[in-house]
């Protein structure tokens, strides 16, 4: 009864019910932890989804969140923007409480392209508070690097099984392992998979679901510096799909990331940039370059 | 297992059933002795909300302290931008008084309302009639002097129009149920209501004009060539309202 001494179909068919059983173990543990992490998710879905601020914060890139705070300071009329270029209104900061929007009505005290604010430390650095008050509030997944591990295991395991097999059918004579070789790889991918959990992902979900109705109102938006309704558009949606009524303002503005590189093209320019730069050093959602919010 | 154990809501959706959870939590603990009654009406009452319908509460309060009211700001912030809930905040002092100056509002209020919190304010039960003729008098000739404005001024961009005619139909709608109280008969819904005035309407093709007024109000937005006719007719349907209010006395 020893599976290696089994030929190349049963040994296949006995691989993939080991990989079947392994991969529902690591499922089971996976939404242990997803059961164990409900009750902080639920708890978190509720207290950020009245700060566009920390909603922004869980997309996971430290760049969404200006663009988003560059967006409530031009709904407010904090903000204005003439082209590419960006002003603060006389007096705007005092109207300002959060700290992100004071640095970022500081620094365009006076008139600067759009694109500026990207390079600037202060702004990040409050970028990296709002982050790590998302933290604080209790945005760490539990189970992250058991399921890790675990996975790591599971992989090597597997991958162990189907070598000792292959290295038995090479010593016998036998050169058709393609399939096993197949499988193994599938299998680990499966892994991956299974062992990947966003909690943030999972958080916004949820906030998203909050907001269902705002995004179909999408194209009934109006500027209305009152509520933010843009705001918080952007802070649940992202960028990619923007509401006819910002869309314009926020395109000569120039803040968008660049569209992703088309095949053949190289995207180092973008990410050699200065602002790049910045929002690696950000610490905390690292976005840096490509890809919309 | 019903889909939904709390009846305070009836069938209103989920997702709206967890804001107003949400809403009533922290007005409770916002306002704490302070808050006496929380009612939604209008159309979200009915479960009948639509993606662009406004979700009407009214707060009833003891008193409106500032430092109370403050920790309900950002809540109701977002409540409004994720479902439009728009809250009128009342104190029950006010309650008597408020329903005479605004009958048809109440009106409206007391017949399409579900209580989320509290109880009912006895105040809106007893709206007199003569107070409601005076104001719905009023709506309707309000109604005229801005639609006509509105189509002098906006009909040469006829899209402008459409938001004209879906901005009326609400005010048309209760303007209609309330006439159909005043006079006895039964006040379904204000759209059913606004449908039993029209068809006792002569003339004219009203099916076609109440098709376009909820398309206008659900799309913001009509077919090039009938947000003017439409805007007509509603002037039309809105005199023959005029008239059968004058002949309440």
């Amino acid at each position: 009864m020893n599976p290696f001494d089994w030929s190349g179909p049963e040994f296949l068919v006995f691989y993939f019910f080991l990989s079947c059983l392994i991969l529902a173990l690591l499922g089971c543990q996976k939404y242990y932890f997803r059961w164990k992490n409900s009750g902080v998710i639920k708890a978190l879905t509720t207290d950020v989804e009245t700060d566009p601020y920390l909603i922004a914060g869980l997309q996971g890139r430290a760049d969404t969140l200006v663009r988003v705070a560059l967006v409530a300071l031009l709904e407010r009329g904090l903000l204005q923007a003439e082209g590419s270029k960006l002003k603060a209104v006389p007096g705007a900061v005092d109207y300002a409480r959060h700290p992100l929007d004071k640095a970022i009505l500081g620094l365009y005290r006076n008139s600067g392209e759009g694109k500026a604010v990207f390079a600037d430390t202060i702004v990040w650095s409050e970028v990296r508070k709002v982050r790590e008050q998302l933290l604080k509030m209790g945005l760490h997944d539990q189970g992250k690097w058991l399921r890790i591990f675990s996975g790591f295991v599971a992989v090597g395991f597997l991958w162990l099984v189907a070598l000792a097999k292959i290295i038995v059918a090479l010593e016998r004579g036998h050169h058709n392992i393609f399939f096993l070789l197949i499988m193994a790889v599938v299998v680990a991918r499966v892994v991956q998979k299974v062992m990947t959990d966003n909690i943030e992902a999972r958080v916004l979900r949820g906030v998203r679901e909050r907001f269902v109705q705002l995004g179909a109102r999408s194209p009934f938006l109006q500027w209305n510096g009152m509520t933010g309704e843009f705001t918080f558009y952007v802070a649940v949606f992202g960028f990619t799909n923007l509401p006819l009524g910002i869309a314009s303002t926020i395109q000569s503005l120039d803040i968008l990331p660049p569209a992703p590189p088309t095949v053949g093209s190289s995207s180092s320019s973008s990410c050699g940039s200065s602002s790049c730069g910045s929002s690696c050093g950000g610490g905390g959602g690292c976005g840096g370059c490509g890809g919309g919010g | 297992m019903p889909s939904n154990p709390d009846s305070r809501f009836g069938d209103i959706p989920l997702v709206v059933q967890d804001t107003l959870t949400y809403l009533i939590e922290t007005a409770k603990s916002s306002f704490r002795d302070d808050l006496s009654s929380i009612v939604l009406f209008g159309s979200g009452a009915e479960g009948r909300l639509r993606t662009t319908s406004d979700l009407n509460l009214m707060i009833v309060l003891k008193q409106f302290q500032q430092e109370r009211v403050d920790g309900f700001r950002e809540p109701m912030r977002m409540a409004h931008v994720a479902m439009k809930a728009v809250a009128m905040f009342i104190l029950e002092t006010e309650l008597t008084m408020a329903a005479n100056l605004f009958p048809v509002k109440f009106g409206d209020i007391a017949r399409r309302h579900r209580v989320l919190f509290g109880e009912m304010p006895a105040a809106l039960c007893a709206i007199s009639s003569e107070a409601q003729k005076r104001q719905l008098r009023e709506m309707l000739m309000n109604l005229n002097l801005r639609l006509r404005q509105n189509y002098v001024l906006n009909s040469l961009r006829e899209e402008q129009l459409a938001m004209v005619v879906a901005n009326t139909a609400g005010s048309l709608r209760t303007a209609a149920s309330t006439l159909l109280e005043l006079e006895g008969r039964e006040a379904g819904s204000p759209k059913a209501s606004l449908k039993a005035v029209a068809s006792s309407l002569d003339g004219g093709s009203w099916t076609e004009t109440l098709a376009s007024i909820s398309e206008a109000r659900e799309t913001m937005n009509l077919p090039a060539g009938t947000a003017g006719s439409t805007l007509f007719q509603i002037l039309r349907m809105i005199e023959v309202m005029q008239r059968r209010v004058e002949g309440l006395d």
